[in-house]
């Protein structure tokens, strides 16, 4: 039994709302990789030591979150001894793309040795919605392991991996040792990669990205533009204050980007 | 706007006490020299005996000036379907049209009295006796001198369904009666509690035990549950449904909207129909298409009374949240705002990954307070301040597992987290409280700012949930007196495992901004409504006593 689905808008905006199973696993068993066989070393010691949990992993339903995106939440599983089961489980594929991302989020959570999996798993993913979320977890990465993943993931097809590879940059402890790697979004054909793009070097506090992203200030796109000032606002406050776009700015046609420029204008 | 029937109903019941009542008003006869007879009618309240006649020697029989009456959407006869779809010339919600017994012996023995329907013919049907007389089939009808106008009744169909009645006797003069069904009337924070209700998921490391016996403790068979294996295991009390009432004069209908979110059985989705729907219970849904998160009630409040640039709102005002990406179904909205008297306003509520209202803030009652009550709202700078104040390196054992952030001190060092908070306070929170103060008539002091925290959510594609639990999103039980009210408010955490709530320093500072009459409960949602993307409030619903009468106190709202 699947879960029921009470928002499907939510999950096709997530991402997740495709229904393919069977195709998206992967047998660890056939792979050389190390990764492949610590989970598998893992989920054997979990059968034997703790069967009951073992199982429970493996069989679970999940639970609708509040919005309906299935979750995995039951707190038992957050021990480092359950992530090797829960890994067998995800790569199984056996699972819609939706419970795999949900998968994947109830691993970040158990502390376990989980991050080299994860990144090697990638490059076998199908599903764009399961390889965002695969993005996402880079956040808790060692920055080697993240600069790998979100080099690869910034040459996804997909936007929305794109997308997640730049919120890595933003939110990664070390996120100014990686921000460069996002400089190239800047010019990404979609708007909201372009948008995240400016945010993340932002958070990240990278201050070689100011001029690359004021070039945004002009940008078709106005949530692009809205984004950009107020990025620039955290890499500079002082600086942006100064810039001769501002009185453009100012009298733009997106009321919420005139109104920003005019308050750093009176600040 | 014209008033609209329900999308669906989906019943069936439980039995309830019926109650059943009316207003009767008298009207006068219309001047028949009156170029616009049909129209005219006597101004005011009029209720009772008080005859606004003009014909002071020989005064003309009388109608009412107005009946009211609420929609026929409960299901008195318990058959399973509401009472409208079973036309029955006996039903507690038909108004009786009491007209003088003196009508006939004041006109001519040879006069008659047509009666003209007008308005919305498709929502009111009026009975004579067991028999359909006016509908939208039927508008006319004649009335011989003698027949019996005893037992005439008007039921509606709708909310704020309304009509007229034109009474011409053949001699040339007329009477109106105005027809008008109850708007729905959804509850606020100042109304009494009832009963709560919420969904009983088991005990163990993943059921809500601690979350149901603490409500228990508290408000013993004023809490109801069912089953979570009768609902799918869907937590989501709040969002499944919204009460509300329907009154009349000496007339209360609790009602209870069935939110579009879902449409399974396995989940909360029946939980109306099989246990509210019933005598006085009346169950409806609005709403069409593919459902949102917006459609959920936890995404539908309403503010205690205000009075904004002079108008005053005696049952509050609606408030929703919308956003680029989804909002509520259309029609649904239509109906919100066809009620007149909550005129609803919107909040942007784009950043959240839920996309609720009640995520971010709620209304309290404060005696002390300039409109007697304030509005507590998630804070940024007050989440910074607070967990400044904390010992950095206190172990949080519960964010460590649930947030990545084992803690204070690990929270208050990531600055893409403080960098993202203070984009959602400038961008969205901020913005937020200037519209309420816009719409609600409040100023600064009319709110409390509470610490909040705000995580960019892994699987939430980048949206906002709650990083520490949202103390605003809590459950309000609040007593007769509409002043005092237990808070049922989600346990922060913030401390080691095992110590108790009272150690809890969130838990202290929070408590010391309290007013003496609200008494915190702090309720451990953490492991199904917190990990689950929600918060008590979430996880609960209160049916709440209806208060005021819209008839007296909402006229003003009500004119077009």
């Amino acid at each position: 039994m699947r879960i029921q689905l009470i928002f499907p808008t939510v999950m096709m905006a997530l991402g997740l709302a495709g229904a393919s199973t069977a195709h998206a696993g992967v047998s660890l068993d056939r792979l050389d990789d190390g990764w492949a066989q610590s989970a598998l070393t893992s989920a054997a010691a979990l059968q034997s030591s703790n069967p009951d949990l073992a199982d429970a992993i493996l069989a679970a339903e999940p639970r609708p979150s509040r919005s309906g995106v299935p979750l995995f939440i039951d707190p038992t599983w957050y021990t480092p001894e359950a992530a090797g089961t829960i890994l067998v489980r995800f790569a199984g594929g056996e699972d819609t793309p939706a419970e795999r991302a949900a998968l994947l989020d109830a691993l970040s959570r158990t502390g376990g040795q989980w991050v080299p999996a994860v990144a090697g798993l990638l490059a076998h993913e199908t599903e764009p919605a399961v390889r965002r979320m695969i993005v996402e977890l880079m956040r808790d990465a060692p920055v080697a392991t993240a600069r790998d993943v979100v080099q690869a993931a910034l040459k996804d097809s997909d936007p929305g991996v794109r997308t997640a590879a730049l919120r890595v940059i933003g939110f990664h402890p070390s996120g100014s040792d990686l921000a460069s790697l996002g400089l190239a979004s800047l010019s990404d054909p979609v708007a909201t990669v372009r948008s995240e793009a400016a945010r993340s070097i932002g958070y990240s506090g990278y201050a070689q990205g100011f001029e690359p992203i004021r070039t945004l200030l002009a940008d078709s796109d106005a949530n692009v533009r809205f984004r950009a000032l107020r990025s620039l606002e955290k890499l500079d406050i002082a600086r942006v204050k100064t810039l001769s776009e501002l009185g453009t700015l100012a009298v733009d046609n997106d009321a919420k980007v005139a109104q920003e420029a005019q308050k750093l204008l009176v600040r | 706007m014209k008033p609209s029937l329900p999308s669906h109903t989906r019943p069936h019941a439980i039995p309830a006490a019926a109650l059943w009542a009316l207003l009767l008003a008298p009207a006068v006869a219309c001047d028949p020299e009156d170029s616009d007879g049909k129209k005219n009618q006597t101004e005011g309240e009029g209720s009772g005996s008080d005859t606004a006649s003009d014909t002071a020697t020989d005064p003309l029989p009388t109608f009412p000036e107005e009946v009211l009456g609420v929609p026929n959407l409960d299901d008195d006869d318990e058959d399973g379907e509401p009472d409208w779809d079973n036309a029955t010339g006996s039903d507690a919600e038909q108004v009786p049209i009491v007209i003088d017994a003196a009508l006939w012996d004041s006109l001519d023995a040879e006069a008659s009295i047509a009666v003209t329907f007008e308005g919305d013919l498709d929502l009111i049907r009026v009975w004579n006796g067991d028999s359909l007389m006016l509908d939208q089939g039927t508008t006319t009808v004649t009335f011989a001198n003698g027949d019996d106008l005893s037992a005439l009744s008007v039921e509606f169909a709708a909310p704020m369904a309304s009509g007229q009645l034109v009474f011409e006797a053949s001699s040339g003069e007329s009477w109106v009666t105005l027809l008008q069904a109850a708007p729905l009337i959804l509850n606020h924070h100042l109304q009494p509690a009832e009963w709560v209700n919420a969904v009983d998921m088991g005990g163990g490391s993943y059921g809500n035990a601690r979350f149901v016996d603490t409500f228990t403790d508290e408000l013993g068979s004023n809490f109801r549950t069912v089953g979570g294996g009768e609902v799918g295991w869907d937590p989501w009390m709040q969002d499944e449904i919204e009460f509300g009432t329907f009154t009349a004069p000496g007339y209360r209908m609790d009602f209870v909207l069935d939110s579009i979110r879902s449409s399974s059985r396995g989940s909360l989705d029946p939980y109306p129909e099989r246990y509210l729907f019933g005598p006085d219970f009346g169950m409806a849904t609005w709403g069409s298409g593919r459902p949102s998160s917006q459609d959920s009630f936890g995404n539908l409040e309403v503010s205690p009374p205000v009075t904004v640039d002079g108008v005053e709102y005696p049952f509050g005002r609606i408030y929703y949240g919308d956003s680029t990406r989804f909002a509520m179904a259309d029609d649904f909205q239509d109906m919100l705002r066809a009620q007149q008297v909550q005129a609803p306003f919107t909040l942007e509520i784009e950043w959240l990954c839920v996309g609720h209202v009640d995520e971010f803030l709620t209304m309290l009652p404060d005696p002390d307070a300039p409109k007697g009550f304030r509005v507590w709202v998630g804070d940024i700078d007050e989440g910074r301040s607070f967990l400044e104040s904390m010992d950095a390196t206190a172990e949080l054992p519960k964010y460590d597992s649930g947030h990545h952030y084992s803690t204070a001190g690990e929270m208050l060092s990531d600055g893409a987290l403080w960098s993202y908070n203070r984009d959602l306070m400038d961008e969205y929170i901020e913005p937020a409280i200037t519209k309420l103060k816009r719409e609600l008539g409040l100023d600064e002091s009319d709110f409390v700012r509470l610490p909040a925290l705000f995580e960019n959510s892994r699987l939430c594609g980048g949206f906002a949930l709650a990083l520490i639990p949202a103390t605003a999103n809590m459950q309000v039980n609040t007593h007769d007196d509409g002043v005092n009210a237990d808070l049922f408010i989600p346990d922060p955490y913030l401390r080691g495992n095992g110590e108790p709530a009272s150690s809890d320093p969130f838990v202290q500072d929070f408590e010391a901004l309290l007013p003496a009459n609200l008494n915190p409960i702090w309720t451990d949602d953490w492991n199904v409504y917190h990990m689950g993307w929600g918060e008590v409030h979430c996880g609960s619903n209160t049916l709440r006593t209806p208060v005021g009468e819209w008839w007296n106190n909402a006229r003003h709202l009500l004119e077009d």
